[in-house]
């Protein structure tokens, strides 16, 4: 029989102990009396079932609570039982020495929490006890999911723009407007747990099928992207990535690397001071599905290499020996998905040995770091690879020096110096600048509101010292102050100066070529409150060419930036932004009607607006979307006189799952146009395209 | 700024070679690389619905001094002007101003792209694409906090 537990009986007349002890409580007596401890009682839980922290596979478990003494008797009104914050005291069944609690229906997996009171006859409390279990889901792992949802976009243009060339214009088509367009991303998450192992998955896959019915020639892009994934097996201390994953070693060789790979890492950093990292990745950044790297077409694209870090010291941050060696080839000429330049197919490899310290809980911060490199920059010549070097320290400290209106006064100082060599390449580092040897200082004072920052710095090129190139220095003085004070406008002031001169030049080139100096001010301030934020910011660079005759080469550039968020009301926010350049061209060479060469003072101006506005008609249902922008170039000289506007609307209803039971759906219409105008070369195109859109949002879990 | 090295030494051989002096030796301003991330650093980024703090970053080398104008396009559509001046030998680095918000409000695949007016660039521009997912940025949110 289950016992009954009645909670509202008796509740009527609980407030009488209450109103008494809270009087007592309150009376000069309380203060000196101990606190009243309720009697033990004498019955004590010796067992429970699932056992605390346990995981198993049952999705409906006896719970049960089992008594010290299995003839003990618990007064049944006060027996009570809460799974997972639920009251399941009614379906309890209280036998002598025992309680127990079957699940009517299924308990989900993971992690469930079961509370337990309950009184022996004489009323007395018996300790109470709390405990967890997990249920897992599948047999072989503790956790194991899979999820994700799914993005579709069906899009069909009611009113087409023309923004294909003609026929006999000899263009291609390629750039013609879609007529329809379906895109659709497949997000896939998923999770497999085992104690201390974890596999994770995190991936979108897209397909994006566009039909433009008179593009020539057509697109030879895949339809179907593995835009993004990347597996991660971890099991402490290995892990193992599969996918877009990011290097990060060294300073000269691998730092913040994004590519496709491999990485597998057993970072034992805290135990034995060791970390191994081993990777091998696709040598350019690349898109589309190639899900691994290694395969036949990947064979001529990648890059490989290994690090291992030492912490000697007890206190791991005190010492950190650092060395690496990576190496690579890509014997095409692509340059990589999202970068642009000329390069050839090239090959290398470099070695690399660091060290980092932090001392005195980070208030001092050393690193140093010496690099080889064996590079050839064109495979297809008979030139083979070239070796350097690169080599840099820094040092970092910071030091409390005062204390002002009870706040702190840090100073924040930095050095580095670093060579890098002639022929210096990494591979694994394909934006780092060859050629380059010098110092920079900084100094940075903090006082809460407050930040001054003062920094100089001096390089030079021509590290070889080859007489048959010029030898150009660079010195740069820069500063600024930042101020944040709390509800007032945050303000940014900077200056800075730099100065260029080649002080080595090669006889057979005559006079100096490089020497320029140049200031620039700036500044720039934001506030905001719950409504609306402004930011304004200006600069003004002025450029002092020496190395020419009069004003020849002398430029001054005024920028000007203006940005604005408004929120009125709840349901509408509108953003517009400015933003203007001037370039004055101090002598410019300009030709007249007659073909003349003059040389004349040049403006070039341009101005740029954009107003992004979101209006929520119906909260969550009905939306408006608007961004247009507008852009003016106009020279003095009238060898520009152009504008471009463009924009898009959209307005969207969020239908639910009207046109069928799965996810959620919006219908939208959009409206594009642009217009490009130029008084230079007479035209005046004028664009417009009306679509109507079907959007899905279909979350699913396996 | 290696080809330029490398162009710089040829001029020499060349000119020693041939004892005719160069017009001119001074490096002209040129665009030598140009690279687009977004904050995952990669070229591509998966973002929900109306998300806020979408930013794109360029990374540019040049060889020469000169002044770099330059347009930030999204789908076509021009969002921002640049004009920067540039000095011999250095990288610079920018992002789209904070100002001007890369759209979100419309799922799909996005193109983003700087294009680069002065000076000419002598090879293809990258363009780097976002896809905006149908989940709106609020339940996006939430769906993070609750797994952490």
């Amino acid at each position: 029989m289950p016992s009954h537990r009645r909670p509202g009986k008796g509740c009527a007349r609980a407030w009488f102990p209450v109103l008494f002890l809270t009087l007592w409580a309150s009376s000069p007596l309380a203060a000196q009396a101990p606190p009243p401890q309720p009697p033990a009682s004498g019955v004590a839980v010796t067992a429970r079932t699932p056992e605390p922290g346990s995981l198993i596979l049952e999705r409906r478990p006896a719970i049960t609570v089992t008594l010290e003494d299995p003839q003990a008797v618990l007064d049944p009104k006060s027996v009570a039982m809460e799974v997972d914050s639920a009251d399941v005291t009614l379906f309890l069944k209280v036998a002598p020495g025992r309680v127990t609690y079957v699940p009517a229906s299924d308990l989900t997996p993971g992690e469930h929490n079961v509370k337990f009171t309950a009184a022996d006859k004489t009323g007395r409390a018996i300790e109470p006890v709390e405990w967890k279990f997990k249920i897992r889901r599948f047999a072989a792992f503790e956790e194991a999911s899979i999820g994700g949802d799914l993005t579709a976009s069906l899009e069909r243009a009611l009113r087409k723009p023309i923004k294909e060339p003609k026929d006999d214009s000899g263009v291609s088509k390629k750039t013609e407007t879609p007529l329809h367009l379906f895109s659709g991303n497949l997000r896939v998450d998923g999770l497999l747990k085992e104690g201390d192992f974890t596999a994770k998955l995190n991936s979108n896959v897209r397909y994006v099928d566009e039909f433009r019915p008179r593009a020539r020639p057509k697109s030879d892009k895949d339809k179907l992207d593995l835009a993004n994934y990347l597996i991660t097996f971890d099991r402490k201390p290995l892990n193992l990535e599969m996918g877009d994953l990011v290097v990060n070693e060294g300073f000269f060789g691998a730092p913040n690397l994004a590519r496709r790979g491999l990485q597998f890492q057993a970072n034992d950093m805290d135990d034995r001071g060791l970390k191994l990292t081993l990777f091998g990745t696709r040598y350019e950044t690349i898109k589309g599905h190639h899900p691994f790297f290694g395969v036949e077409e990947d064979k001529e694209s990648l890059l490989w290499g290994g690090a291992l870090t030492w912490a000697p010291f007890a206190n791991r941050d005190w010492l950190k020996l650092h060395s690496m060696n990576v190496q690579g080839h890509r014997f095409s000429t692509a340059p990589g998905a999202n970068v642009g330049t000329v390069v050839s197919g090239e090959e290398g490899d470099l070695w690399s040995f660091g060290t980092t310290s932090i001392l005195f809980g980070g208030r001092l911060k050393l690193a140093t770091e010496v690099a080889f490199s064996e590079f050839d920059t064109d495979t297809t010549n008979e030139f083979k690879e070239e070796s350097d070097k690169a080599y840099r320290g820094t040092i970092e400290g910071m030091h409390d020096v005062a204390m002002l209106l009870d706040s702190p006064v840090t100073v924040k100082l930095g050095a580095e110096y670093s060579y890098v060599g002639f022929r210096f390449r990494s591979p694994a580092n394909p934006g780092l600048q060859p050629d380059r040897e010098g110092y920079s200082l900084k100094k940075d004072t903090l006082w809460k509101i407050a930040t001054l920052s003062l920094g100089f710095s001096a390089f030079n090129d021509n590290t070889d010292r080859l007489d048959l190139l010029p030898r150009v220095r660079t010195h740069s003085w820069n500063t600024a102050l930042t101020l944040a004070p709390p509800d007032l406008p945050s303000l940014v002031l900077n200056y800075s100066r730099s100065l260029q001169r080649s002080y080595y030049e090669p006889e057979v080139f005559g006079p100096k070529r490089i020497d320029n100096f140049q200031n620039t001010y700036g500044f720039n301030t934001s506030y905001g409150r719950e409504a609306w934020s402004v930011n304004l910011g200006g600069s003004v660079n002025f450029f002092h060419d020496e190395t020419l005759t009069l004003q020849a080469g002398d430029k001054t550039t005024w920028t000007a930036t203006a940005g604005m968020s408004l929120k009125p009301v709840q349901s509408l926010s509108i953003s517009p932004s400015f933003n203007f350049n001037r370039i004055d061209d101090k002598d410019k060479v300009v030709f007249l009607r007659d073909n003349t060469q003059v040389r004349r003072r040049v403006y070039g101006d341009t101005l740029t607006g954009t107003l992004t506005l979101a209006q929520e008609f119906i909260p969550k249902i009905l939306n408006l979307d608007i961004q247009v922008s507008g852009s003016s170039t106009q020279s003095s000289d009238d060898t520009v006189d152009s504008q471009t506007y463009g924009g898009v609307g959209r307005l969207t209803w969020n239908v639910g799952n009207l046109f069928w039971d799965w996810g959620k759906q919006a219908l939208s219409l959009r409206m594009n146009f642009n217009r490009v105008k130029d008084h230079v070369i007479p035209q005046d195109r004028n664009e417009i395209g009306i679509f109507m859109i079907i959007d899905l949002l279909a979350p699913y879990k396996l | 700024m290696t080809r330029r090295r490398s162009a710089l030494l040829l001029l020499v051989v060349a000119t020693l070679a041939w004892g005719v002096p160069p017009a001119t030796a001074r490096p002209s301003f040129a665009l030598a690389r140009i690279e687009l991330v977004f904050q995952n650093g990669r070229g591509d980024i998966t973002v929900p619905l109306r998300y806020p703090d979408l930013r794109v970053y360029a990374t540019l080398q040049f060889t020469g001094a000169g002044i770099l104008r330059a347009t930030w396009k999204v789908d076509g559509r021009i969002l921002a002007t640049v004009a920067e001046p540039v000095v011999f030998g250095e990288i610079l680095m920018f992002a789209i101003p904070r100002t001007v918000p890369l759209p979100t409000f419309e799922p799909g695949l996005h193109r983003v792209a700087l294009e680069v007016v002065q000076p000419r660039p002598a090879f293809k521009l990258p363009e780097i694409t976002y896809f905006v997912t149908a989940e709106d940025y609020e339940d996006f949110k939430k769906r993070m906090e609750k797994l952490q």
